[in-house]
């Protein structure tokens, strides 16, 4: 009965957005009735409110272990703690894509029932947000229900969640990622409001700011939180593997970092126009093209989700009439969006204008690297694949001329030129300490340092520099600092820099080892102390026990392996140590023949430092909601 | 008027010549950073290939062998076998008559060298357009 009725309020809600935007067009396009407008915005208040009714009836029968729902069935059981029932919910196609709907809905109802309904475009705004909403939900209920049953034989107990599933990382990362990739719905049908509304006068991205930094800070958290997790969890040892899954998520996030900084120049110059419209637009499509990817499986990737062409086939025929439609109504008002302002050369905007060419440069190039294979096998026999070193060659120049761009933007000011001279006497400290503190890195290191690496370091430094000599010169002038601002681009200057670090300096060894064996390299020593068998509820382990000592200090390392009964599937857990620097890495492998072990040490350097990063990021634009902008 | 569109013309003109250029620079990049993904019945063992390449294939049954830090197995797509080795410890998703994938290159002995190995997690083994049910089938 509960499943049915969970089932039916979706059919509902989809039927009731519908209703809403058909109102909605009607009024639209007569006479633009006041009570028929109530009408518009009511029933699609009430269908949102049907579909969240009917995700926390869902929730409940996941909690519940109602296994005659074939999705529950086959991804919870009853033994898991209820947080993992409820993150099993989007732990595959089906459930994770009636996440990402309701959170859509979650959004565009928020933001509807937040703007004022005497404001000029209310109507098209809802019109938009429930033709989008009743699209997805079509595509959820016909193509890959989550609603579907087993009957009258109801399985009693679950398949259960896949363990590496198990994770409170995991629980929380596509969550996050969901509501970073969907927030952009607001920006996206806002301006396509906009743009058909007609009035170009209206300054549209006032209201639209807060909630694409929102959506930006909830992006960038969760693609953190994805590769923290791949990193502790999967056992990967890494942190970003150019992977198409990961590259069609970091596209979006170019493009919204493209966009929010553009709408900044609008903001302070009033240029930029119709490029920060594009911007909008593009964020959310490439969220969609994303999602298409994932989810058609037309991309060989190592991890990919669901490889079903029906579904394939609908997200494409709607993501690119999605798209069209939205290229098609900016064309069409670009003539009359025609901006008098133009930007200055020197001045602040022009900087934020180059460094915005670069994003689109750069979601480009990944563009074609993850279309390349599928475009080379239409022309040829065989197939190929593109890797990290493709995007690395291409990401290494971009961020060079990006940082550069960055540090000489940071003194310069809005809709006016600096002179050169100045400018060059700005960028000289930040430029010799950077190039001085790479050379000593070159100079100092055991390994060679390669050009991409060198460019790296350099980069991070001197991103870092440059504010800490803005900041440093606060402290003795009263000069205006934007906190936020400051504190992001650290995050990111940081970033670049770990990144380097990371790469040059991390070791990784495979190891053979017996009891009491150890290995010694540098003034690290590592010693292989036993090895226990147990078992636990529902899993069985081996774990080995292991002493990394290193310059005195002692590290006790505990990697396992294990065997999970319901499924028999194996998973490694990695035991990481972690000091200032780096995290101590190591993984169990096989036994072989004379009775000895398998080990990979890894020593990961800088590593919590990526995360760190990201967490500065993400840091700074929430600060933005607190702090005061002058 | 005449200015105007002549000025049009060509940023048009530019803007072109800036994309291409651009595209050019991405594609040259690309032909030299990409791996050929093949799977074992398209290499040629009187022509190995002398580059890097990505390897697809199931991990044939009673193939795996450890030895020191070395794995050594056989990928097949049943009907050529490659016998592949690899330092390291493989992904927990690695086992026989499972999906794995490979970047490395032919050593003189016909051994293809790996110097990455990936297990697949779903139930594509093969690279992309060839079907493993037709391969069951027949």
């Amino acid at each position: 009965m509960i499943p049915e009725f969970s089932h039916l309020l979706a059919i509902l809600s989809a039927g009731l957005m519908l209703y809403s935007s058909l109102i909605g067009i009607v009024n639209h396009t007569s006479d633009k009735s006041h009570k028929l407008r109530q009408l518009t915005h009511n029933t699609f208040n009430a269908a949102a409110f049907f579909l969240f009714l009917s995700f926390a009836v869902y929730i409940y029968l996941a909690i519940q272990d109602d296994f005659s729902v074939a999705y529950i069935a086959s991804h919870s059981n009853s033994d898991l703690p209820i947080f993992y029932k409820v993150s099993s919910i989007w732990s595959a196609h089906e459930g994770s894509m009636f996440l990402w709907i309701t959170f859509l809905v979650g959004w565009l109802w928020l933001f509807i029932n937040h703007t004022k309904n005497d404001h000029e475009f209310f109507e098209l705004i809802i019109i938009f947000s429930a033709i989008l909403i009743f699209g997805f939900l079509l595509f959820l209920l016909a193509t890959s229900s989550p609603f579907e049953r087993i009957l009258p034989v109801t399985p009693l107990n679950g398949a259960d969640i896949n363990p590496v599933l198990q994770d409170p990382a995991l629980a929380i990362h596509p969550p996050m990622l969901y509501l970073g990739y969907v927030g952009f719905a607001i920006p996206f049908i806002y301006i396509i409001s906009f743009l058909i509304n007609g009035n170009f006068a209206f300054e549209w991205h006032r209201e639209i700011k807060s909630w694409s930094l929102f959506a930006w800070a909830f992006l960038t958290a969760g693609i953190g939180l994805g590769s923290w997790w791949a990193y502790y969890e999967l056992g990967w040892g890494g942190y970003w593997f150019w992977d198409p899954v990961e590259n069609v998520a970091l596209m979006p996030w170019l493009a919204a970092t493209a966009f929010t900084h553009s709408m900044h120049a609008l903001n302070k110059s009033k240029v930029l126009k119709s490029w920060t419209l594009f911007l909008g637009l593009s964020v959310f499509t490439l969220s969609l093209f994303g999602a298409f990817i994932v989810r058609s499986g037309v991309i060989d990737s190592v991890h990919s989700f669901a490889n079903d062409p029906e579904r394939g086939l609908f997200l494409l025929i709607f993501v690119a009439l999605i798209t069209l439609f939205a290229l098609t109504i900016l064309v069409i008002r670009m003539p009359k969006l025609y901006n008098n302002k133009t930007v200055v050369s020197g001045s602040k905007e022009s900087y934020l204008s180059l460094n915005n060419i670069l994003m689109v440069t750069s979601i480009f190039s990944i563009f074609i690297g993850v279309m390349y294979p599928l475009i080379y096998e239409t022309f040829n026999s065989n197939s190929v694949s593109v890797g990290p070193p493709f995007y690395n060659t291409i990401f290494a120049p971009l961020i060079f001329i990006a940082a550069i761009i960055i540090s000489i933007s940071i003194n310069s000011s809005w809709q006016r030129t600096n002179d050169l001279k100045k400018i060059f006497k700005r960028f000289f400290v930040p430029g010799i300490l950077s190039v001085l503190s790479t050379y000593f890195i070159y100079t100092s290191s055991l390994y060679n340092l390669s050009l991409l690496q060198a460019i790296g370091f350099f980069s991070g430094f001197l991103i870092i520099f440059s504010y800490l000599i803005v900041m440093f010169n606060k402290l003795f002038d009263k000069v205006y600092l934007n906190w936020p601002s400051t504190i992001s681009h650290l995050g990111f200057g940081l970033l670049l820099l770990s990144i380097a670090a990371n790469s040059t300096f991390s070791i990784e060894k495979n190891l053979k080892m017996n009891i009491n064996d150890s290995f010694e390299f540098g003034s690290s020593k590592l010693t292989f102390n036993n090895i226990q068998f147990g078992n636990e509820d529902n899993f069985e382990r081996i774990r080995a026990s292991l002493l990394f000592i290193e310059n005195g200090k002692i590290f006790q390392l505990t990697p396992e392996k294990r065997r999970y009964f319901t499924r028999g599937q194996i998973t490694s857990e990695t035991d990481i140590k972690s000091t200032f620097l780096k995290d101590i890495y190591i993984n169990i492998g096989e036994q072989i023949e004379d009775n000895s072990w398998t080990f990979r040490l890894q020593l990961n350097y800088f590593i919590k430092w990526i995360w760190f990063s990201i967490f500065l990021m993400t840091f700074g634009i929430l600060m933005r909601f607190f702090v005061r902008a002058q | 008027m005449l200015e105007h569109r002549k000025n049009r013309l060509k940023n048009i003109f530019l803007i072109l010549l800036c994309l291409s250029i651009g595209v050019g620079f991405i594609l040259y990049s690309l032909n030299s950073k990409i791996d050929l993904y093949l799977s074992p019945s398209e290499i040629d063992f009187q022509n190995l290939p002398t580059t890097r390449i990505k390897l697809g294939g199931v991990v044939k049954k009673n193939s795996i062998r450890y030895e020191q830090t070395l794995v050594n197995f056989t990928l097949t797509d049943f009907s050529g076998e490659i016998d592949v080795i690899f330092e390291g410890i493989p992904p927990d998703l690695f086992k026989e008559n499972s999906g794995a994938v490979v970047l490395g290159r032919f050593s003189l002995n016909k051994l293809f060298v790996a110097e990455e190995l990936f297990a697949k997690h779903d139930e594509n083994y093969m690279p992309p357009n060839k079907n493993i049910s037709s391969i069951y089938d027949s």
